[in-house]
């Protein structure tokens, strides 16, 4: 018999992941790239009135961070493949701060206040954080609350057209015709129906998340195998183990397409409603911020909505193949 | 584990089915079918595509209803489908969003009887040697794994009528011999009757007492054969051979148009 071969001699099986073939030149590339971007911030002089402290902080961290991932895959195999693969990426992330420092700080190209300097938008971050954090929490609870809500009704709604005719018979039509409507059309009658913004606010994204979770659960369970249902009637089912234990789970991968869908529509109905009606929370801010003129905070509330949004999305990414295990594997 | 044996027996009385195929016409899927099979007997039904064997046993089975006659159990007509008559379908037709373990505890579940029954479970993981493989998905095992799931998914109920609907018509010859023995040993070891749709004659003549041939086009038994032969069967053997030979023919010229008596 053959010897097993070793680890280190057998021909390596292609990395689906990190595909892009393993070097040592960029990660040390993507290093130099932001040291730079540093050097052009401090060796050019500034033209635009702007501190530059955070951003200088900002690019000192991200060099501390990336010589710490460097070290560290000399070490660790998975991490170096991970540095090495993504290593391209941020090294021309790099040199697009480096352009955007020119354009703006250093010859004054671009027009104020319309494109201010990343510098400028870290100023602002840094300066105004505690309004933004306020701002992200109520826009957080918001969508935590609206979203929650929206998800049940939709499942349950989904579960009650899904599996009963005459459910079926009398919801799903309303359910197509509604479900084309945005929910922020809505916005000028809300305001009257409920006594706070809030619960307007909340009813919107419920609205939103609603159509497209109800209509993909009840898809869902119209689309299960029969063979199924009739394998767990052969086993002595009745009606509540055939919904909860076969109609459910079965429609749980079309259950989380509606879902996944409802997420970017609530993220929408939610940053339009703040703008509308609201004296909190991101949309608001952007919109008060616009008034003063002052874009470097607009910019600043779209990347903290794109990092809230991003961490939600994960999130709910996450929640996914924790529920959806048995699919690994099973689909490409 | 205690088995009480519970083996029942199948009344089949005059039975009609007839559906309307895709362009409006219809199908006599079944025309007067009658059969009584005695508890504990195992039963093959065998025929060409379309001869209705698989209508019968649903309707045995209460998936579907016959529009005239009835099917008994014992000496109650069946209506729907209880667990006392299970049923093992030709492809696994395992739940694919539960793990092994609890596509064989489904049953158990849907009885409300799997507090007091849990430890049949790893009895019947054990029976089938799938030890190891309680936490896995139904699309991590292989075919033949599968099927053997789906067996004592429907068995862990105790069911008085095992109806197996080509079972392993899908699988390889080597895991289908391999099967075919735990289903007879199954079988002896309980009691169970035993209805099987197969197309595989071997099959039928090495597993069961009685071979119903049934003819399409309408769906009928035409024949229903005896198999005298002793147990343990050996597939090579001479009457083995002879009788696969007459059954052979006889679906041969079942499945031919019929010659017309006489020629102007």
């Amino acid at each position: 018999m053959l010897p097993l071969v070793s680890r280190a001699n057998r021909v390596k099986d292609p990395d689906e992941i990190n595909w892009k073939s393993e070097s040592t030149v960029w990660p040390i590339l993507q290093i130099i790239s932001y040291i730079a971007a540093l050097s052009v911030s401090f060796l050019l002089p500034t033209t635009q009135n702007v501190n530059l402290l955070p951003y200088r902080i900002f690019l000192l961290a991200v060099i501390i961070f990336f010589i710490g991932l460097f070290i560290i895959s000399l070490f660790n195999q998975k991490i170096k493949a991970k540095n090495s693969h993504n290593a391209q990426f941020y090294f021309v992330i790099g040199l697009v701060f480096i352009l955007w420092d020119l354009f703006t700080t250093k010859f004054d190209i671009l027009p104020l206040p319309f494109f201010p300097s990343f510098a400028q938008i870290l100023q602002v971050m840094t300066e105004d954080y505690i309004t933004l954090l306020i701002s992200m929490a109520f826009s957080l609870r918001l969508l935590v609350v609206g979203f929650s809500i929206g998800v049940v009704v939709g499942v349950v709604t989904g579960v009650l057209i899904g599996w009963y005719k005459e459910w079926n018979y009398w919801l799903f039509p309303i359910i197509k015709v509604m479900g084309v409507i945005p929910a922020v059309a809505w916005i000028p009658i809300t305001m009257f129906i409920f006594p706070s913004s809030f619960y307007a606010q909340v009813f919107l994204i419920v609205l939103s998340v609603w159509f497209p979770v109800a209509y993909m659960t009840c898809t869902g369970i119209q689309n299960i195998q029969k063979s199924y249902f009739e394998a767990a009637r052969t086993l002595g089912a009745n009606e509540s183990f055939l919904i909860f234990k076969i109609a459910i789970p079965g429609a749980m991968p079309s259950i989380f397409t509606g879902i996944y869908t409802a997420t970017g529509i609530s993220f929408a109905t939610l940053v339009v409603s703040e703008m509308i009606g609201a004296k909190a929370g991101l949309g608001w801010y952007i919109n008060w911020a616009k008034g003063w003129s002052n874009y470097a905070k607009v910019y600043a509330s779209i990347i903290v909505m794109a990092i809230l949004f991003s961490i939600v999305m994960a999130i709910i990414f996450k929640i996914r193949d924790r529920v959806l295990i048995w699919q690994k594997g099973l689909l490409k | 584990m205690t088995l009480d044996n519970n083996a029942g027996s199948i009344t089949i009385n005059h039975i009609n089915r007839t559906y309307l195929d895709a362009s409006g016409n219809d199908t006599e899927a079944l025309r007067d079918v009658s059969l009584k099979i005695d508890a504990g007997e195992f039963v093959a039904l065998i025929g060409p595509s379309g001869c209705g064997k698989t209508t019968l046993l649903r309707l045995i089975a209460g998936l579907d209803s016959p529009q005239f006659g009835e099917v008994l159990l014992d000496d109650e007509v069946i209506k729907g489908t209880n667990y006392q008559r299970g049923y093992v379908f030709q492809q696994a037709n395992l739940f694919p969003w539960q793990t092994i373990e609890n596509n064989i505890s489904a049953g158990l579940k849907a009885r409300k009887v799997f507090k007091e029954q849990k430890s049949e479970v790893a009895h019947y993981i054990k029976l089938i040697g799938l030890e190891g493989f309680e936490k896995s998905y139904p699309h991590q095992i292989s075919g033949g794994m599968a099927q053997r799931v789906s067996l004592v998914r429907a068995l862990i109920n105790n069911p008085k009528v095992l109806l197996l609907d080509e079972p392993l018509g899908a699988l390889d010859s080597f895991t289908r011999f391999d099967l075919q023995d735990k289903l007879l040993e199954l079988w002896t070891d309980r009691g169970t009757t035993m209805i099987l749709v197969t197309h595989d004659v071997d099959e039928a003549i090495y597993l069961s007492d009685r071979i119903v041939i049934m003819t399409p086009r309408p769906g009928k038994i035409e024949e229903v054969i005896q198999v005298k032969l002793e147990r343990p069967r050996s597939r090579s053997d001479e009457s083995f051979l002879r009788l696969r030979t007459e059954i052979l023919e006889k679906l041969h010229l079942s499945s031919k148009p019929k010659e017309p008596d006489y020629y102007l």
